[in-house]
């Protein structure tokens, strides 16, 4: 096999790894903010009904 | 605490980052290429073994985890079993990958069935069948108890891949840490030992990463059923 062939395998194999861990990091980050965004819903709707068995 | 449990992630992706990167350059700058028939792609070796040592991890962290489970009863231990399992699958899809890629480089195919592949596919196999396990038992404490046997149980095979080189030589795979330091000089070495330190904490990190996640998701949930949302 000549370098340049190699060279192709090694910079595939890397690019893999690499899509792979930045996928990952985008699929985590992406639903830790949906779970803070879900989480940030359900504390206001608790603080609205806190506020209005206050009133009552 | 739970953005606590998260800020910790990102310091161990950091010197996760910083390591591999290191291992990286060590690899390529200072690492001699390999003399034998694999030369260059020789290379992919610096982070498709740290990879596979780091799934073999995760799965000995679900089998520790299955056994606490089982002592304490702790839906905690299932959870860390579950991620530390994923994490593993992640792993192995990435070994397989770039050992599919390196064995077309160095032996010019695609896939053979030595012993070290074929027994890591077998792991892959039974690994996936857990999550297909979880899948089929609805309630939570039955469905952490299988899982855990089937944890400890589907760890038989890890060893048997992590030796089969020494077990059962082909030649294909080399023996990469043994008596009197494996092939590699000490270059090599070097390159290997610090992305392996650099995949485990990256490991580490995810693992930190879901089990807050998890963590998350299950504190959503009750307070869902409180509120009645």
């Amino acid at each position: 096999m000549t370098l340049a062939e190699a060279v192709k395998y090694v910079a595939a194999a890397y690019a893999i790894i690499l899509i792979v861990l930045v996928a990952y990091s985008m699929f985590s980050a992406r639903r830790i903010s949906a779970l803070q965004r879900e989480l940030q819903v359900l504390e206001e709707a608790v603080d609205k009904s806190a506020k209005r068995l206050g009133g009552e | 605490m739970i953005l606590k449990r998260l800020l910790t992630a990102p310091a161990l992706f950091a010197a996760a980052g910083a390591l591999l990167a290191a291992g990286l350059l060590l690899a390529f700058l200072y690492a001699p290429t390999d003399s034998s028939s694999m030369g260059f792609s020789q290379k992919i070796f610096y982070y498709h073994a740290p990879i596979a040592e780091c799934a073999l991890l995760a799965f000995a962290i679900a089998f520790v985890a299955a056994i606490l489970y089982l002592r304490s009863d702790d839906p905690r231990y299932d959870v860390l079993g579950m991620v530390a399992i994923r994490l593993g699958l992640l792993f192995s899809l990435l070994v397989m990958a770039t050992g599919m890629i390196w064995g077309r480089a160095a032996w010019g195919v695609w896939w053979t069935w030595e012993p070290r592949l074929t027994t890591f596919f077998v792991v892959c196999l039974l690994y996936t069948a857990y999550f297909v396990l979880r899948q089929t038992v609805e309630e939570e404490s039955r469905r952490a108890t299988f899982a855990a046997l089937f944890a400890i149980v589907a760890f038989i095979s890890v060893p048997f891949t992590f030796f089969a080189t020494r077990l059962m030589p082909s030649g294909l795979h080399p023996v990469v840490i043994g008596p009197g330091g494996g092939g590699m000089p000490g270059s090599d070495l070097l390159a290997f030992f610090v992305s392996m330190i650099g995949m485990t904490l990256l490991l580490l990190a995810m693992i930190r990463q879901e089990l807050a996640v998890e963590h998350l998701k299950e504190e959503l949930h009750h307070l869902k059923n409180r509120i009645g949302a």
